[in-house]
């Protein structure tokens, strides 16, 4: 049997997702004898992407070389795999979606401190990609058939799903959450404050969310080993929502409010109670936002202003 | 009539670029241009977000070198909170750097820049790769993964994950390492000097066989910028130094008054801004970055191998040495010190320090963050609110500084070795191994929005008929 061919290429992204690739280490020698990579720009100087079995892509969708280069990669592929948080869900530079292009490229090319431009030029020569209006998922543009998210991903998840794809058997993403594969102890979940990293003194042992810090692992699929909790560093959501949840910012705020300890006595100030929330879509939405519902409405609120 | 060759994707590098070549009909060169793709705005999205979750966030700007955008950012942090981090974290962090230096420098030279030697520029494109070093010496590919995984190992167990890192706080670090972190890893860390040892001996008769190539591609004479502390080799402190052409030092200087010296222009024909030296002006004041800067800049590395190499290498080459394909001999010698450091640090028992965290408060402030990355100097610049939200943030990468140097290296050695409008796949790829030999790192440099930097190279008659595509 012929090895299986594979086409790679990233989008608007890190590389992070390669190097999960190659965090495999020495148990992908054995993958490389199953699969031939036919087009990898990061490794190889093959410049077009030619017909495979299976594409991946990494990175979201920001301009229009990215947009390009995914229908390319999709038109070549039988299978394509979105791999990474920001392919999944438009990952954490979709947090740019919360500005609009023009305050991007000013911040970036006029106003930065150490910025001189003082004709205000942004940059246009060669046929410089357009930049799109919004970061997006690569599923808001193309059929997409596995999903390895994760920022990284977990490279034994990369290896499960090509060796399930090459023998054929499926490959499925955890139906748990973050906090069913944390090792930290559980028990009452009533938060008194909210606190920020660096605020009072943290219990190594107990569930950080218990203890006040903004954890979003009751609201992250499975599937990392909770390696962020695990490291003493709450979880910030970047294997995207769990199992049949439309919302994972939503959940998480539903988390919050509903684990407030509530007393009876009405002095209590709820209000300071909600701004105690420092940041909700930075925390809640951090890999997300792309692919939330916020977003969408955010989009039909600009359409309307217009 | 002018006509343009693309390069595009510029590929066996980090993120999206191409090239471009203004060529006429008799083949003379008039300019060759560096086009990055991408940005993704950090500097803008950071604002408005608590200012201790950006080394969380930066971090995402390179899955290459997360640790150093990590490290930079967690250094601002402390800056705006006004702490001193707390003495193990210190130590810790440092540790978490040469694990990031081992993983990045040993993938440079053998997963990307290596092939060009290995099968020599014009071999074909499908062998011209790992897989081809794979297929040819299996030996040396395992050899290899291991190498870039003990970087990788040190990484997460400082860093609690290799992509993305997440330990360092304000003040701090959330854990420690145990006794039994340290027995598991130091063996590694000495492995790492072998592989080191044995990559020089294997990669300095290559490069003695490709001197008339290296004397050729990407000349680009500079200044050069670089960490040093106590005139010694830095990668995590210390005192930015400049060197003019001739060696001497042209001015020594704390790095959070990095704007008194540096300011950034912006390029009609790329989405990477430049850097300058200030006082010299946009015209005069290249200067660059990199493994080759930074032993340009130093007088003497700390750790013996290392410094032995250092001192072969300036008899050989001189101090500055400028030739732009000796990156890759200078990331060499860094590899062999980042190894020689890990071990070092994993033989104190200082590492399994318990102070771990200082108290902080949140402030108003402003916090500069500056570290070596394996591709050279990298700035982090936040200013707070008295809650501890940032308010403007401002972040210059490694391959930033080396925009102006790709640009001009780029077109010297195309009016060098291009005379027809229609060069050999080898030829280009000639001009691919100048920008191959910063390592430049574009997913970092498009922090500003998305990037990509595959390399293609497409080639137009006047009428607009593509001739070549590759």
């Amino acid at each position: 049997m012929g090895k299986v061919k594979v086409i790679e290429s990233w989008l608007g992204a890190c590389a992070g997702c390669e190097i999960s690739v190659l965090d495999l280490h020495e148990t992908l020698l054995p993958v490389l004898e199953k699969i031939e990579f036919a087009y990898i720009p990061v490794l190889m100087d093959v410049k077009h992407p030619p017909k495979a079995t299976v594409g991946i892509v990494s990175g979201g969708v920001r301009n229009s070389d990215n947009l390009h280069e995914l229908l390319e990669i999709r038109k070549n592929c039988d299978i394509l795999i979105a791999l990474g948080s920001c392919a999944c869900f438009g990952g954490n530079p979709g947090l740019a979606n919360l500005f609009t292009t023009e305050e991007l490229l000013s911040e970036v090319y006029v106003t930065t401190k150490s910025t001189k431009n003082e004709i205000g030029r942004n940059p246009y020569m060669d046929g410089l990609p357009t930049i799109l209006p919004e970061m997006r998922a690569v599923g808001d543009y193309v059929k997409v058939d596995v999903m390895i998210p994760g920022c990284g991903p977990n490279p034994a998840m990369i290896g499960a799903a090509i060796l399930s794809l090459l023998g054929g058997a499926p490959y499925e993403l955890s139906t748990k959450s973050v906090c069913d594969e944390c090792p930290r102890e559980k028990s009452e979940r009533n938060l008194k404050k909210i606190l920020r990293p660096f605020e009072g003194t943290v219990d190594d042992k107990k569930c950080l969310f218990e203890q006040g810090y903004l954890c979003s692992g009751s609201a992250t699929r499975a599937g990392c080993g909770a390696r962020c909790p695990t490291a003493g560093a709450a979880c910030r959501g970047c294997f995207g929502p769990c199992e049949n949840s439309v919302e994972q910012g939503a959940a998480m705020i539903s988390a919050v409010t509903s684990c407030y300890g509530l007393d009876d006595d009405p002095n209590t100030d709820l209000d300071a109670m909600v701004a105690d929330i420092y940041d909700p879509i930075g925390n809640f939405y951090k890999y997300t936002l792309p692919s939330s519902l916020l977003n969408k409405k955010a989009i039909e609120k600009t359409a309307a202003k217009k | 009539m002018v006509k343009q060759i693309k390069i595009a994707p510029v590929s066996r590098i980090e993120g999206h670029a191409q090239v471009t070549i203004d060529v006429d009909d008799s083949g003379k060169v008039s300019d060759a241009r560096l086009n990055i793709m991408e940005v993704r705005g950090f500097e803008k999205f950071l604002v408005g977000r608590p200012v201790e979750e950006a080394p969380r966030t930066v971090t995402q700007i390179c899955g290459i070198c997360p640790v150093s955008h990590h490290l930079a950012g967690a250094k601002a942090v402390d800056a705006c909170f006004g702490v001193e981090t707390a003495p193990t974290a210190k130590l810790l962090r440092e540790l978490m750097q040469y694990g990031q230096f081992i993983h990045s420098h040993s993938l440079h030279f053998y997963f990307l820049a290596a092939p060009d030697f290995v099968f020599g520029p014009d071999a074909s494109p499908e062998q011209r790769n790992v897989f081809g070093i794979i297929a040819a010496n299996p030996e040396l590919a395992v050899q290899a993964v291991k190498f870039r995984k003990v970087g990788q190992q040190i990484v997460e167990a400082t860093a609690g994950r290799s992509i993305s890192p997440v330990t360092s706080v304000p003040g701090g670090i959330t854990k420690g390492l145990t006794q039994a972190d340290v027995d598991r890893l130091l063996p590694m860390a000495k492995e790492a000097v072998e592989f080191s040892k044995a990559t020089l001996a294997l990669a300095k008769p290559i490069f003695n066989q490709y001197i008339d190539a290296i004397k050729i591609l990407g000349e680009a004479d500079s200044m050069h910028l670089g960490l040093v502390k106590n005139g010694n080799l830095e990668l995590y402190d210390g005192q930015l130094r400049l060197i003019g052409k001739d060696g001497a030092t042209i001015k020594e200087f704390d790095p959070k008054d990095y704007l008194n010296y540096i300011a950034e222009y912006v390029y009609p024909h790329s989405y990477l801004k430049a850097p300058y030296w200030k006082e010299m002006g946009w015209e005069n004041g290249m200067y660059r970055v990199s493994p080759l800067s930074r032993i340009n800049a130093c007088d003497q590395i700390s750790t013996p191998l290392a410094n032995a190499e250092l001192q072969e290498f300036r008899k050989a080459f001189g101090r500055p040495a400028q030739l732009t394909l000796l990156y890759h001999y200078a990331r060499l010698i860094e590899l062999l010190y980042s190894s020689e450091r890990a071990v070092e640090m994993l033989s104190d028992p200082a590492i399994t320090g318990k102070e771990l965290r200082v108290p902080v408060k949140a402030r108003a402030g402003t916090g500069v963050g500056v570290i070596e990355a394996p591709r050279g100097t990298l700035m982090h610049d936040y200013d707070t609110d008295e809650n501890g939200i940032i308010t403007k943030a401002n972040i210059i990468v490694a391959t930033a500084h080396n925009n102006k140097a790709m640009n001009v290296g780029l077109k010297n050695t195309a009016q060098k070795i291009i005379d027809t409008p229609t060069p050999a796949e080898g030829i280009l790829n000639r001009m691919e191994m100048v920008i191959r030999a910063y390592d430049p790192c574009f997913s970092c440099a498009t922090h500003t929005v998305a990037g990509k930097m595959p390399l293609e190279v497409v080639l137009n008659t006047p009428s607009g008929k593509q001739v070549l595509r590759r």
